[in-house]
């Protein structure tokens, strides 16, 4: 490689280097005189440290769903004027990250999956027979479950340790609004799993745990983002108790802005035990739901496997003990009942009542104060809310009520309704009233009305989009497909506004829907059943 | 029939889809060709048996693990040294550096086994900075000797893992002094799957397409509505309420 004039040359430049560098060596300290001080840049530390118990969910939604929660949610909804060029009703359109708490088995996962609404049908679709009434036969819900329109949920979890795994949907717990989930097999490690056990203090530290987009150089393919556990300090504010003596709510308070992002999180102490989940957040505070009732939450639905309704009064209201007297006295009060009523510090105050709910049709008005439930003293929304789940929907409830027209309080029964909205609006119970007319809805169809622009992406003219059918219904026997847009009934043109949706009543009169499904135009007969009577 | 001729045909046959319609010559050629019918009929086996062999479905993180083998691989890929490609003279002076470390190499050396030297150094730079609440910390590479009573055994907890000790002396043995960073005292990190640990990133595959329409309400009135993407936490992307930050309403019932 090297000629013997360029070893020599080579071995010339070594000496000379050397001999430039013995002076230099030589004025280097000693190890054992003092040293010149360095300075080092920090190595960051990664602040992120993750439990065991949480995972991540990721649920993604297809168009056909959102816009069935669309329907759902804009209760003023009349049209749907334009859609985006590149939509596609079958096409991933949302995805949901969401933290989850994997519970002791090592399978069941319990989370806050804010849009499980798209995976159910409209109020009334079949829940758990839990009373034994207004339920669907299992035999129908197996029958559905192998039908196309039955849309598995497109859900995955990611453990703690970075594996993806598939998840079962179990059901939704609406007294909590959990939806749990089961892995096929025990994989997740929950030794760490909520404790009922476990005392929580006031000023405890905790932090919230959740999936949060990481911003990182490395290359991306289309569509993927990476993600992390954040964690975001707090600190317990109060423990609410429930009247059993458990914990029913926890608030607590963080050194930084909280923000939507923060709801679902599973908060952990500084031991990694789970403390709960968050519900609320509000600035810097949130209120987080506590693993006792996580617990129970979880067996509701294990024990049905299905979806367990909350009970549903129709009343919106507040604690007297949070009101002032002046506040009271705007709902009908005389000045003195209403300060003899703050200063007892119990009952809850109804500000609003659903009309035709359950608690309108037992004679309650805005005004009253709900002072007993049950013969159990009411003091907080929780003692409220407790009440009413250890009753269970469906059932008769006993309040004493004291009425401004009223001497004394007076006992009033109410049959409680039943809901899978967790986050049910005041105004939702329209919708369901709605169900009872003969429309098309009645017949197990929720439709949104397209205009012609809207309607031409589906390749049809103005129209109604099926976003959902339910089963053991007229449509559903007739071969209706969420997706078909109907164009027409009985040969009568669709207009694409909601009050056009009447249907023929009566078995007798079958309908015959001209609809248009994947661009190509298809007749059903539509053989309505009776209006059902919820 | 000629030998181009068959080349045609079986080039046809080899880029005609599996049920496709084959065209009038090839048609009329295979009637007549032993060869090329047998050709097709391999080529057709062929087909079916790829075909029932049914989709095989990468794993959600293929394009994590790719990436990063990817990355792995060209890490590790065994970079040459294009000695070859210099001058002469270069590689003269390269040869005489690499004398000169050698020789740097042997007085350190040298000097770390020289028992004159009082105390070590150690160099805890990094390990402090971790401790350090700033995050530029200023650190001091000479510290004192630190008398470091026995070891207590310490359960591998986060903040545990980055303490770092100071060196250990033992009566009647001179320590010896360190060039390098001094591990030997640190706990050994272990993996305890009931322990915090660390949060590493991993990929979500989002969808891709937005949701973008405008309605009309009640009123009449024309609004437009985007839903994001991607959004995190329990929040409600559609609501007409205020219930953005509540999973549920409280005070309804």
């Amino acid at each position: 490689m090297l000629g013997k004039t360029h070893w020599r040359s080579a071995v010339r430049i070594a000496i000379a280097l050397v001999g430039s560098a013995l002076p230099v060596w030589a004025q280097t300290p000693s190890a054992s005189e003092p040293q010149q001080k360095v300075t080092r840049p920090a190595t960051p530390v990664a602040e992120n440290k993750v439990a065991p118990q949480v995972v991540t969910i990721v649920h993604r939604l297809n168009g056909l769903k959102m816009f069935r929660l669309l329907l759902r949610s804009e209760g003023q909804l009349q049209a749907i004027d334009n859609i985006d060029e590149a939509f596609n009703l079958m096409d991933e359109v949302h995805t949901n990250v969401i933290a989850g708490l994997a519970m002791d088995d090592g399978r069941t996962i319990a989370a806050r999956l804010p849009e499980a609404e798209a995976e159910f049908g409209p109020p009334g679709f079949p829940v758990a027979n839990i009373q034994g009434q207004d339920a669907f036969p299992a035999a129908v819900m197996a029958q559905a479950s192998k039908e196309f329109w039955v849309e598995t949920p497109n859900l995955t979890v990611i453990s703690a340790d970075g594996k993806y795994l598939p998840v079962r949907y179990v059901g939704l717990d609406g007294v909590t609004g959990l939806s749990i989930l089961q892995l096929a097999s025990g994989n997740l490690n929950s030794t760490a799993a909520p404790d009922d056990t476990m005392v929580s203090n006031v000023g405890e530290n905790i932090k919230l745990l959740g999936p949060e987009p990481v911003a990182t150089t490395r290359p991306a393919l289309a569509g993927n983002l990476y993600v992390r556990i954040g964690e975001t300090p707090a600190r317990i504010l109060n423990v609410v108790k429930a009247p059993s003596g458990s914990i029913a709510r926890f608030k607590i308070r963080s050194s930084r802005l909280l923000s939507p992002a923060n709801l679902g999180g599973v908060a952990v102490n500084e031991a990694g035990e789970t403390v709960g989940i968050v519900d609320t957040v509000n600035g810097v505070e949130a209120r987080i739901l506590p693993t006792a009732l996580i617990r129970l939450a979880a067996n509701r639905v294990l024990t049905h496997q299905a979806s367990v309704p909350k009970p549903w009064l129709g009343v919106k209201g507040e604690p007297v003990a949070a009101l002032t007297p002046q506040e009271i006295e705007r709902h009908g009060w005389q000045a003195m009942r209403a300060t003899n009523l703050a200063g007892d510090h119990h009952g809850i105050l109804l500000t609003g009542i659903v009309p035709s709910g359950p608690a309108s049709q037992a004679g309650l008005k805005a005004g009253d104060v709900i002072l007993t439930a049950n013969e159990l003293e009411l003091q907080t929304v929780e003692d409220f809310s407790w009440v009413l789940a250890q009753a269970g929907a469906s059932t008769t409830v006993t309040f004493k009520v004291a009425r401004p027209e009223w001497v004394a309080p007076a006992a009033v029964n109410v049959k409680l309704s039943e809901s899978l909205d967790p986050g049910m609006a005041f105004t939702w119970y329209d919708r369901a009233a709605s169900a009872r007319r003969p429309s098309l809805i009645a017949q197990g169809i929720e439709a949104i009305a397209l205009k012609p622009a809207g309607a031409a992406r589906f390749g049809a003219r103005a129209g109604l989009l099926v976003v959902y059918v339910e089963p053991n219904t007229a449509a559903f026997d007739s071969g209706l497909q969420p997706g078909d847009v109907i164009q027409s009934i009985d040969g009568k043109p669709v207009k694409p506004l909601a009050q056009t949706l009447e249907l023929s009543n009566t078995p007798e009169q079958p309908s015959i829907l001209d609809i248009v499904r994947r661009k190509q135009k298809l007749t059903v007969k539509l053989v309505p059943r009776p209006a059902k009577n919820k | 029939m000629t030998k181009p001729e068959c080349r045609e045909i079986r080039r046809e046959l080899d880029e005609i889809r599996l049920g496709a319609k084959l065209s009038a010559t090839t048609m009329q050629h295979l009637q007549s060709c032993a060869d090329c019918q047998h050709f097709q009929q391999q080529q057709t086996k062929l087909r079916q048996m790829v075909g029932s062999l049914g989709m095989v479905e990468a794993p959600a993180d293929f394009d994590l693990q790719l990436r990063r083998r990817l990355a792995n691989e060209r890490s590790g890929s065994g970079y040459r040294f294009p000695l070859n490609l210099w001058p002469v003279g270069m590689r003269a002076v390269a040869v005489g550096a690499a004398i000169v470390l050698m020789f740097a190499a042997f007085i350190a050396v040298r000097q770390m086994f020289t028992p004159k030297v009082a105390d070590p150094v150690v160099a805890r730079g990094e390990i402090q900075s971790k401790e350090s609440p700033a995050p530029k910390a200023t650190v001091e590479v000479q510290s004192p000797p630190q008398e470091v009573k026995a070891p207590t055994p310490v359960i591998a907890a986060d903040n545990s893992l980055q303490k770092q000790r100071g060196p250990v002396r033992v009566a009647g043995i001179k320590p010896r002094p360190l060039v390098a960073k001094d591990y030997s005292s640190n706990i050994a990190p272990v993996v305890r799957t009931d322990q915090p640990f660390e949060a590493t990133p991993f990929t979500i595959n989002a969808s891709q397409q937005s949701l973008k329409l405008s309605l009309e309400d009640g009123s009449g009135v024309q609004r437009t509505i985007s839903v994001p993407r991607v959004t995190f936490g329990s929040q409600r992307v559609l609501t007409s309420t205020n219930a953005a930050n509540q999973f549920a309403p409280r005070g309804v019932w």
